[in-house]
């Protein structure tokens, strides 16, 4: 049973390999096996997965919330091309900090990686109750302060 | 038809293009080494998805496509990561954000 989960994660990834290769010879096939063991076993090395259950609602609610996403990074690039563009005066650099005490190890890390995805601001530290971001304009820190992203990711994986 | 579809994955991919140069001088324009990753960041969200999705439109409906999109939902995974592993390390390494406005907890903490 403990081996299962490697097991599923080679199959998975020589799927992948098999779908992106497109070559089917005996030696690139047995390349890409070593290749899936070598990348599962370096990973387990590195950390445990997660004990949290994996809620099948993730499949469907993570898209919807990229969408969202999409359509934020395309105001916050616009935002920021602006910026780069136009003169000093207008930035006004702010770091604030998002609380996210009652975030799972996965919300935590799409909210991170959300908010540094979405130029303007950037998630420069992590810890299991705060999130630090520097933002580019008093204005984007303020948006962030709010707390529209932190809500739309607990609402994909509520705790 | 053809000639629309060519014509929108085009100017798709410009306009990504677009975004990737604003990227550089971006980084090359800003003041200290936290905004200047603000700047380049330009360059690993709009401007790459831009490309990508002008590229798979151009391809249409092949395993182009999907391969395509598989390297688009990598990169907007791992990109943030990368960044958040370059500010940090900044930050730990005790380099202090020029000139910035720290403000309280939020959200509505207090309020």
């Amino acid at each position: 049973m403990r081996l299962m989960r490697p097991l599923l994660a080679v199959i998975a990834l020589f799927a992948v390999w098999l779908l992106w290769g497109g070559l089917y010879k005996t030696p690139v096939l047995q390349l890409g096996i070593v290749s899936c063991v070598l990348v599962v076993w370096l990973t387990y090395r590195m950390a445990l997965p997660d004990q949290q259950e994996h809620r099948l609602a993730l499949l469907y609610r993570v898209p919807l919330y990229w969408l969202w996403l999409l359509w934020e990074m395309v105001v916050t690039n616009v935002q920021v091309l602006r910026l780069v563009l136009g003169p000093r005066s207008a930035l006004s650099p702010t770091i604030v900090e998002v609380d996210a005490s009652a975030s799972s190890k996965f919300a935590l890390t799409l909210l991170g990686n959300s908010i540094t995805l979405t130029p303007g601001t950037l998630t420069i530290n992590i810890d299991d109750t705060r999130l630090t971001a520097h933002c580019l304009t008093r204005a984007a820190a303020e948006d962030l302060r709010g707390g529209g992203m932190a809500r739309r990711v607990a609402a994909v994986d509520p705790d | 038809m053809n000639g629309i579809l060519e014509l929108v994955a085009g100017l798709l991919v410009i306009s990504g293009s677009l975004f990737v140069l604003a990227g550089g001088i971006g980084a090359l324009r800003m003041p200290d080494f936290y905004t200047r990753i603000h700047g380049a960041s330009l360059t690993d969200s709009l401007g790459p998805v831009l490309v990508l999705g002008g590229l798979m439109i151009y391809a249409g409906l092949s395993l182009i496509t999907v391969k395509l999109a598989a390297v688009m939902l990598f990169l907007l995974v791992t990109s943030p990561t990368a960044t958040y592993a370059l500010a940090n390390a900044a930050l730990l390494a005790g380099l202090k954000p020029e000139g910035v406005e720290r403000m309280p907890t939020g959200p509505e903490e207090g309020a």
